[in-house]
């Protein structure tokens, strides 16, 4: 190849061609960017560095800022930086690799491979030798908890990469981009099953997603499972089911979001795919539970059940009037409708959450025997539903 | 300045204005950057992604930040500038993904690359996008310093006194970079096509 090709082999990037956004979401990221330098602003007038830091002006390469002022006082700028570079290098070596465990195990039992070793990992064990690592499951069913607090419920024959990444931004004086000194990012590279996701609220400068190679979810605080299931044409396929919060979902350079009770599937790539999952369907056959331990279909047993619009409006509709009693302190009100929606639905979404705002409201009106029975209901019906612990204290 | 419409604000006006807090300024840095921005990223990484918009946003940080600190090289224009400030995000997540692939061996979100190929059908597409790949992949493995030179050359069509100017270097040394980088992006294509049959 001579020096004359490579020019015209970038060319080919050149005409990539790119997919205009939408006026809403072109209109949304403005917001968004125009909010941020602002903020921006604010953060950097406070901090008193709108006047020159003592540097040559110009160097766009940060790595060639010449200090001024501080050269001239080179023996004073060693004796004080020495030290705590020296301090920050022992911090750095012995701290590990992060504060919190990359992996924990919180139930069941899962195998690891990283470049730092491979084996088996048992409940409460911990895995922090690398900042990513390969996560399967056999037979078995596992719940594994990571830095972000995300559980992570695989189900068997599952394989998923874990990977920990500090998310690019300004992250020195000189305003130089690159890594940021602490992990913010978290992916789930899902290779093979599926995995039930409970990700708690993120704070702002994080961010939590799970990777197949059909799409990318991005969340910030949602109840959901991701699954690799392989269709009737022998094509990998990805589905995502949401039941509480709401996701983003990246596939074919288009982002769609997909809230409680709603689902995706990669088949097809169109928004048609989005489908209301099966409420009344028997509970081995409907979408993941989620927080439901082993609810999580095996990739092939999975049915995809779907049901009509109206009976997921209904119950939204049934819950959201209650809540609405509930908030004008109509409790009464609140929970004569929680129960009509419980015996109207009784193996919905919806009825999960009535099932559990019923026991709370109970509480909070100080009845606290019906409130136990409630719970004690709750426990029955969803035994590891997502407010199981709380629905234990109160019956202990 | 501020009787000027900030439309018509020249780019130091615009830079002048940002730091006096106009409440126009991140507005009209806005929509003056976006396209150079959005563009510098689409020809490194391809196709639109959830990364894009955060490399979006960093590099509107990192462009605000310099000018803020007065760190910004006032010798160029605005425009490239940011095109210098988001083909460097754009390598780094090209070297991040790069990463990733290694050790999760799975593209993200790299199934169906556009292109402007005029050749629509399945296989066409298919060599393409192929050779896209291996053009980003052989991309990410060339030195840092040489590929944001060929990245602002060949890519965003800046002429090299202007990348002198921006990345703070001599002619000599932009050149020399610039060859080096062409002499290294074309030797890892090469190694590429003699380890694929």
């Amino acid at each position: 190849m001579t020096e004359r090709e490579p020019p015209s082999v970038l060319h080919l990037l050149r005409e990539t061609e790119d997919t205009p956004l939408s006026s809403e979401a072109e209109a949304e990221r403005r917001r968004r960017v125009v909010s941020r330098i602002e903020a921006l602003r604010v953060e950097l007038s406070a901090a008193g560095s709108g006047r020159p830091l003592g540097l040559v002006q110009s160097p766009t390469d940060a790595k060639r800022v010449v200090p001024v002022r501080w050269a001239k006082h080179w023996k004073v700028t060693a004796a004080v930086v020495l030290p705590l570079a020296a301090a920050l290098l022992i911090w750095v070596t012995t701290r590990g690799v992060g504060s919190v465990p990359l992996v924990r195990v919180e139930a069941g039992q899962v195998e690891v491979e990283s470049t730092a070793g491979a084996g088996p990992l048992r409940r409460d064990e911990t895995w922090d030798r690398a900042n990513d690592v390969v996560v399967a499951t056999r037979e078995n069913e596992a719940t594994v908890v990571l830095p972000s607090r995300t559980k992570v419920q695989f189900a068997p024959q599952s394989r998923a990469g874990i990977e920990r990444r500090a998310s690019l931004g300004v992250n020195n004086e000189e305003g130089q981009v690159g890594p940021r000194d602490e992990a913010r990012d978290e992916r789930v590279h899902l290779r093979q099953g599926s995995v039930t996701l409970d990700v708690p609220q993120l704070a702002p400068e994080r961010s939590f997603s799970v990777v197949t190679t059909q799409a990318k979810v991005v969340v910030r605080r949602a109840l959901f499972a991701v699954l690799i299931e392989t269709s009737s044409s022998n094509a990998e396929q990805t589905r995502v089911v949401v039941r509480q919060g709401e996701v983003s979902v990246w596939s074919g350079g288009r982002e769609r979001r997909v809230s409680a009770g709603e689902e995706w599937s990669s088949q097809g790539e169109h928004p048609a795919a989005l489908r209301a999952p099966n409420d009344d369907a028997p509970v081995s056959a409907s979408v993941p539970s989620g927080r439901d331990a082993g609810a999580a279909p095996t990739p092939k047993s999975a049915a995809v059940a779907t049901t009509g619009a109206s009976d997921l409006a209904r119950q939204n509709q049934m819950f959201e009037s209650a809540q609405a009693a509930r908030r004008a302190g109509q409790s009464d009100l609140a929970l004569r409708r929680f129960v009509e929606l419980m015996r109207a639905f009784p193996r919905s979404e919806q009825a999960h959450n009535a099932r559990v705002e019923h026991f709370r409201l109970l509480r909070s009106m100080g009845k606290y025997a019906e409130a136990r029975q409630s719970a004690q209901a709750y426990l029955r019906s969803h035994p590891r539903g997502f407010a199981a612990a709380e629905a234990r204290r109160l019956v202990d | 300045m501020t009787d000027a419409d900030p439309r018509a604000w020249s780019d130091e006006m615009l830079m002048e204005a940002l730091v006096a807090g106009h409440p126009q300024a991140g507005d009209v840095l806005y929509t003056r950057l976006i396209r150079v921005v959005e563009w510098s990223i689409c020809r490194v990484l391809g196709r639109r992604s959830s990364e894009r918009e955060d490399l979006i946003q960093a590099a509107f940080e990192q462009i605000v930040t310099t000018i803020y600190r007065n760190t910004f090289s006032r010798g160029c224009s605005l425009s490239s500038w940011a095109a210098a400030v988001t083909s460097r995000l754009a390598l780094t997540e090209l070297r991040t993904q790069r990463r990733q692939r290694r050790n999760f061996g799975q593209p993200v979100e790299l199934t169906d690359v556009p292109l402007m190929s005029r050749e629509r059908d399945v296989e066409s597409l298919a060599t393409a996008r192929q050779g896209l790949e291996r053009v980003r992949r052989a991309l990410s493995e060339v030195h840092p310093d040489h590929a944001e030179i060929l990245v602002l050359r060949e890519l965003n069509e800046l002429e090299l006194p202007e990348i002198a100017q921006v990345l703070n270097l001599s002619m000599t040394a932009t050149y020399s970079r610039l060859s080096r980088g062409k002499k290294e992006l074309a030797e890892r294509l090469a190694h590429f096509t003699e380890e694929e049959p």
